[in-house]
């Protein structure tokens, strides 16, 4: 600034201060593109790219170490509706995103509702309830292998309320994904919570007095008001539920590596497979990873249409 | 640094960095002495326990002492060793010499990404009929040598001397011997035996009717033949019709060594691990060991070895092929040998007092004449969780063997045709 303050004088009065502010925008301007220019050059590398490259590949009969990679065109694509293992996955990964984003969302939405009421202790519910969020995933996760070992801690307290069990719950086709559903539903629900507390504040206050005059009761106002009002939060959760939910991997690394019998093979999973534990499916994997990112994108923009209307009141 | 290695493995920006990490040395062309060549190595392994990974520091600092012309830095990679390996090579960033597990192999020398020892083998007079011979084909393709063993494990039966003592039993001689005793030291939560639904315990039952993995040339699946149903319907008769036998978990336990060690199985069909296992956690069960009896086409066993070997890329192979010549060595295996780990890779430490005094450490050694490396090519981790599925169709899903072994085989002929 202290720069361009000479050639000021130069200027006739009434256009003064214009140029000298665009002068200066354009300095700010290129001072501004030069900060963020590592992030940029960064995100150019790191996502534009990758995700180009990731593309290309797809196309591409892939192997990391391998110098000839043949195109292949859509082969990639056109075979995973026969893959069994993609339909596997794909199948646990939709039944996993509908049951955690339903239940997370709820259970989130519940959690701030109770805390927006004047209970007592209210400081401490609400942080000892978002102490499952603080902690990594895969730390929540080995602490969850202890929790569902056949004679863990959930086995446990079921025994102390009369149930005897060893159920290896992670062992079980039956339980495994269940399991890590709850597990999830647990670490996520308290992070959205806060998502909803933050929403609820914004409410007015008069809107609920009004409709107490009218004589409106707790689940009326809970329906007619909060849940309404709350619309582009709950479109926010459920987008970011599902964005979660379609990419889940860690819990699946730690706990099971997609077994047994690949009751919680997970697309993610499955492209991590594909990419490392095998020989010349790169190719095939990126393919997944396309189709999965496609798949998600068309499920945000859907759930937008369903959730995210203007409500007027 | 982790975001950008996922980025490297999908090579974007591997050409950027290409070589820029690579190894540094003077390289030592025509050198003939050993005490003249001089370089720098990166050394890769994956980190065991405590005590191997301060044992591997001690033995590359011994490696220096006796060669101080070479340098060598350790770089130990805690977990998902061939992932970050494969990752590196991808990018040309990979060690001069690395731990070579058959995973390794598998991807990696029909890549040309390992260093073909013999020429240097030979150069530096390496012996290779001083190594177990067993352990030296899981290290060859086309009559190459991509590795040298570094150490191995086998499986062997264990039983539980006083539950054997206590039923008056003598150890199991035959698999006849082994189902009826299981039968009868079953009672109430207690097991006979334990087998899990694991190929790396039922390949060896495979081998011993004479079945195979795959095909000769390793392009198609070949365990669901009839040698293969009698083999898994044998497995899994413990469980299913004797009721001798029972997964680990369902005896609250996490492996079988596990429910060994906490005596909710008599017999379990494990590895050398075993042995410091129940030292240091279950250090009151007496046990004893057999080989694994003779199955109706032969004696077998399963053999799970590493190698050291050296990146095809190297700018020092021969301070490569001599650190992999000193890990692989009789002083090295010695220590190996005595630090209860794994078992050594050289013929010459038969007569060593820890094999021939130890009854139970000279089962395993012998085993690994019989025994057959667990290394089936390019796609085995498909392959062998396949069999993995087939097994778990079987034990819990209430499938017959043909039926779950045709499906496996399904799959495994899938990823064997790179699907």
């Amino acid at each position: 600034m202290a720069t361009l303050a000479p050639q000021a004088p130069a200027i006739t009065a009434a256009a003064k201060p214009r140029p000298q502010r665009s002068g200066m925008a354009a300095a700010q301007r290129r001072a501004g593109l030069l900060f963020v220019a590592p992030y940029v050059v960064f995100f150019l590398i790191m996502q534009v790219a990758a995700f180009g490259f990731a593309i290309w590949v797809s196309f591409h009969h892939y192997d990391l170490l391998s110098l000839s990679n043949p195109f292949v065109g859509l082969r990639n694509y056109v075979r995973l509706p026969g893959n069994h293992d993609f339909v596997k996955a794909f199948g646990n990964t939709a039944e996993y995103a509908v049951v955690v984003v339903i239940l997370q969302t709820v259970f989130a939405l519940l959690l701030a509702v109770l805390l927006d009421t004047k209970i007592k202790a209210r400081n401490f519910f609400r942080s000892t309830w978002y102490t499952p969020s603080i902690a990594s995933s895969v730390v929540i996760s080995m602490i969850f292998l202890y929790v569902y070992h056949p004679t863990g801690l959930l086995n446990s307290i079921l025994g102390l309320v009369g149930i005897h069990t060893t159920t290896a719950y992670l062992e079980t086709t039956t339980w495994a994904l269940p399991a890590i559903m709850f597990l999830n539903i647990w670490t996520t629900a308290p992070t959205f919570m806060l998502m909803f507390l933050a929403g609820l504040q914004d409410i007015p206050r008069e809107i609920y007095e009004a409709s107490e005059v009218d004589g409106a009761g707790a689940v009326r106002k809970l329906f007619s008001i909060t849940i309404p009002l709350l619309r582009p939060i709950i479109f926010l959760v459920v987008s970011l539920g599902i964005i979660g939910a379609f990419q889940v991997f860690d819990q699946v690394f730690i706990m099971t590596s997609g077994g047994p019998l690949k009751a919680t093979l997970t697309v993610a999973y499955l492209i991590y497979e594909n990419l490392f534990k095998d020989t010349g499916t790169v190719g095939v994997a990126c393919a997944e990873a396309v189709t999965l990112g496609l798949i998600i994108f068309g499920l945000t923009l859907l759930s937008r249409r369903v959730i995210d209307t203007k409500i007027e009141y | 640094m982790r975001p950008i290695r996922l980025s490297l493995a999908l090579g974007v920006v591997g050409s950027l960095v290409l070589a820029a990490c690579g190894s540094t040395g003077t390289g030592t062309g025509g050198a003939t002495n050993e005490s003249d060549v001089t370089g720098t190595l990166r050394a890769a392994n994956w980190g065991g326990n405590p005590t191997e990974e301060s044992l591997v520091k001690k033995y590359e600092a011994d490696f220096h002492a006796k060669y101080p012309k070479i340098t060598v830095t350790q770089e130990e990679i805690p977990t998902n060793f061939e992932d970050k390996i494969k990752t590196e090579m991808s990018a040309n960033s990979e060690p001069d010499a690395m731990y070579v597990s058959t995973k390794l192999m598998n991807f990696a020398a029909p890549a040309g990404r390992l260093l073909d020892l013999g020429p240097l083998m030979d150069k530096w007079s390496v012996n290779k009929d001083d190594y177990v011979s067993t352990l030296m084909t899981p290290w060859q393709l086309d009559g190459k040598q991509y590795a040298l063993p570094k150490d191995f494990g086998d499986l062997v039966l264990f039983y539980n001397k006083s539950m054997f003592s206590a039923a008056g039993l003598q150890p199991p001689a035959s698999w006849d011997d082994v189902k009826t005793d299981a039968k009868k030291l079953t009672s109430g939560g207690v097991k006979g035996i334990s087998l899990p639904a694991d190929s790396a315990r039922f390949d060896a039952f495979l081998f011993a009717y004479g079945g195979n993995v795959l095909s000769s040339d390793g392009k198609k699946s070949a365990f669901n033949d009839q040698k293969g149903q009698d083999a898994l319907a044998f497995y899994s008769s413990f469980q299913l019709q004797d009721h001798s036998s029972d997964l680990p978990d369902k005896l609250g336990a996490t492996w079988p060594g596990d429910a060994f060690g906490k005596q909710k199985a008599a017999m379990v069909i494990e590895g050398g691990w075993l042995i410091p296992y129940m030292h240091d956690t279950y250090p009151a069960v007496q046990y004893g060991s057999v080989e694994l009896p003779k199955g109706p086409a032969k004696q077998s066993s399963l053999l799970f070895t590493n190698g050291w070997g050296c990146s095809a890329k190297t700018k020092n192979p021969d301070a490569c092929m001599l650190f992999v010549k000193y890990m692989t060595g009789k002083v090295v295996q010695q220590q190996v040998l005595q630090s209860g780990f794994a078992l050594p890779s050289r013929k010459d430490l038969a007569s060593d007092p820890a094999i021939s005094s130890n009854p139970d450490v000279k089962n395993l050694w012998d085993s690994a004449t019989f025994a057959k490396a667990w290394t089936f090519g390019p796609h085995e981790d498909k392959v062998d969780k396949a069999l993995d599925n087939a097994l778990q169709g079987v034990l819990l899903g209430g499938l017959s063997p043909k039926a779950a072994l045709d499906k496996a085989a399904t799959e495994a002929d899938a990823a064997l045709q790179g699907e």
